[in-house]
């Protein structure tokens, strides 16, 4: 399965425009008054601008990543213990992409890889951008969920997306965006979780590889906004 | 040929009726969802991007495409069932 061949999946028919008077939503991130535990409102508050800078970011530079409301912030995963308040700098986005029979005629584990691959790698450099946040002892790991319309879903039946949630602990993030770790060791030690629509799926097994697709794609007539610097 | 007539004209009724009728859930979306169009920014986006044409998509749109679900409420795993606050 080549880059090629994902990069097919995600040639959008979209021509967006007329940014330059948007601004993304604060309501992407959760309100710190929404934890339920201190150390979670003390990480929410000590790093507020790295979640706006984040949430941003992903707006001005990544159109085709939908961010939904209250999905930026310090959550505790619900598989690990919970008599401990392990909190992990959490993301979740949705792809936005065209419709594509190679994609389509992936497994589902194979769609995940390819997905794991475009983009977890990518948005945990995002979340890691700030080094303080990968040697912060109270951060304990880094999620992201990544969501897209399974390929079988057409109207009028409501849409069906299928769903990956990754969990790394903050070491393992540490050493991946240091360049120690790869992306392959990186599915190795995360904690993939697989989601068809509403069902879980469990732990899937990940093939994951490198995937430069975001530091070369441009969406066609896409201007980011003044003031707006996207690498 | 009267009675035949008369059975067929009742088994066809029966047939129209029964798939034609929605389920509860389905009255329910129908109840809340009236008009071919979730909002008027829908019907404005939908008049100005015809089939067969390169849609202009503003940011503006996805976003009230996303708050207003104009292609439906996607069926996908809530956040609860994997992160907690």
């Amino acid at each position: 399965m080549s880059a090629r061949l994902l990069t097919a999946a995600v040639a959008l028919a979209l021509s967006v425009v007329g940014r330059a008077v948007a601004a993304p939503l604060d309501d992407r991130i959760l309100p710190v008054d929404e934890y339920t535990s201190q150390k979670a409102r003390a990480l929410a508050q000590k790093y507020a601008p790295v979640l706006r800078d984040l949430n941003a970011g992903i707006y001005h530079c990544l159109p085709w990543l939908d961010v939904s409301k209250e999905s930026i912030g310090f959550f505790r995963p619900k598989h690990l213990v919970q008599s401990q308040d392990n909190r992990y700098l959490s993301l979740r986005i949705f792809i936005v992409q065209d419709r594509s029979p190679q994609f389509a005629a992936l497994t589902l584990e194979e769609r995940a890889s390819a997905m794991f691959s475009r983009y977890v790698g990518a948005m945990l450099r995002r979340m890691a951008q700030r080094r303080e946040l990968v040697t912060d002892s109270l951060v304990d790991g880094f999620s992201v969920i990544v969501g897209w319309l399974k390929p079988t879903s057409q109207p009028p039946a409501p849409p069906v997306h299928e769903t990956i949630a990754v969990f790394a602990d903050r070491p393992t993030v540490a050493e991946y965006v240091a360049g120690r770790v790869s992306i392959t060791a990186l599915a190795a030690r995360a904690a993939v979780f697989g989601y068809d629509g509403e069902t879980p799926l469990g732990r899937i097994p990940l093939r994951a590889w490198e995937d430069d697709f975001l530091k070369t794609f441009q969406l066609a007539n896409d201007q980011p906004a003044s003031g707006v610097s996207c690498r | 040929m009267r009675g035949r007539n008369g059975r067929l004209l009742l088994a066809g009724t029966a047939l129209l009726l029964s798939a034609g009728c929605a389920t509860t859930d389905e009255w329910a979306t129908w109840s809340q969802n009236p008009a071919h169009f979730a909002s008027i920014e829908h019907y404005r986006f939908s008049v100005k991007n015809r089939p067969g044409t390169s849609p202009r998509v503003t940011r503006e749109d996805l976003d009230a495409a996303r708050a207003q679900n104009w292609w439906g409420r996607p069926i996908t795993v809530r956040q609860e069932q994997i992160l907690e606050r």
